[in-house]
């Protein structure tokens, strides 16, 4: 906590170096979030690079009332979220996509044969669904670090709301899996 | 399908990402270079809007004096007669206390003379109706500048 806040000192300064630091430091937490809403990879880094450059606009802002990486992790949040919110619009305008999408759908399914790749295929299909703030929540619900107030003040509710949607997001799951299974 | 069940895809899928984080390469000088990137073309972005806008205003100010000139002289008449009268007067009460003090302190009273500042006032009164228009548009620009310079003040202040 101290040492982030040396550093984030340090960067408010003008120290470029100590910002390449922070951001070496704490990426694979950041991609690892973003990573559960994005289609791929080099998405993730994308939005990961985002939200760096977002994080180093509003570092002044960071008064260290959170720890530092549930700070970040809110950040995170909204930049993944809103980058969901414009890819979904796009791929809404794009049929060509929708039908490439549903064609290798149709061949990740028929390629499998084994029942437990094929429900966690139908588990990510499930997940595809859910609107983009739910999909993270219930992700960052199983996060083992991050505690469950913790995931209310990312997510920007209180804890006895996140409670409750998780709940409902865990049913909406399982009543859909136990139905098509 | 159980909750647990539900647990393990998660943490699966955890660590399936976490795999693929480990494979990124870092992206702090990336960044930085972006964030650099970013910081020049918002300088320029600046620059750009304090050139077309001091320009903006020079066209304005000189079309203002062209089209009101009848106006705008009969302004500077009336500001110069205002800041004459001003001038006057804050000479007399000054000149005033100084003989006042004077007396006071020595115990002469010394007759009243014309002083440094009846001549100042006099010789700024006098002046064209051309002067005091730039003089005016210099301190109108001095302000803008000044209230800028404080405002970014104030900004960096925040942030450190």
């Amino acid at each position: 906590m101290t040492q982030n806040f040396a550093a984030i000192q340090k960067i408010l300064d003008g120290d470029v170096r100590a910002y390449a630091a922070l951001v070496n430091k704490y990426q694979s937490m950041v991609f690892v979030l973003v990573r559960s809403v994005c289609r791929s990879a080099e998405d993730a880094q994308e939005v990961t690079q985002d939200v760096f450059l977002k994080v180093y606009q509003q570092l002044h802002t960071y008064k260290g009332n959170a720890s530092f990486s549930t700070w970040l992790y809110r950040i995170a949040y909204n930049t993944a979220i809103s980058n969901i919110r414009k890819t979904q619009s796009l791929e809404r305008r794009s049929e060509a996509y929708a039908k490439d999408l549903l064609h290798t759908t149709d061949q990740a399914e028929e390629e499998t044969d084994d029942p437990r790749v094929a429900q966690q295929d139908k588990l990510r299909s499930l997940l595809e669904t859910l609107p983009p703030q739910d999909r993270m929540l219930i992700e960052l619900y199983y996060y083992k670090e991050l505690k469950m107030d913790d995931v209310a003040t990312i997510c920007g509710l209180t804890q006895s709301n996140a409670k409750v949607r998780i709940f409902r997001i865990r049913q909406k799951l399982q009543d859909a899996m136990t139905t098509t299974i | 399908m159980n909750m647990d069940a539900l647990r393990d895809f998660f943490e699966e899928e955890q660590r399936r990402h976490r795999e693929e984080a480990a494979g990124m390469p870092p992206l702090g000088m990336r960044v930085t270079e972006l964030i650099a990137k970013q910081e020049a073309t918002r300088k320029k972005t600046h620059r750009i809007w304090w050139l077309t806008g001091g320009a903006g205003f020079l066209m304005v100010a000189v079309f203002a004096a062209v089209y009101f000139r009848e106006q705008l002289a009969e302004a500077f008449r009336w500001v110069e007669t205002v800041a004459g009268e001003t001038a006057g007067k804050v000479t007399g009460f000054i000149e005033n206390i100084k003989y006042a003090v004077i007396g006071r302190v020595s115990g002469i009273k010394a007759p009243a003379g014309e002083g440094f500042m009846e001549k100042a006032t006099s010789e700024i009164s006098g002046w064209p109706v051309e002067v005091w228009y730039v003089v005016m548009l210099v301190a109108g620009v001095g302000l803008l500048l000044g209230a800028d310079h404080l405002l970014r003040r104030r900004r960096s202040a925040a942030h450190s």
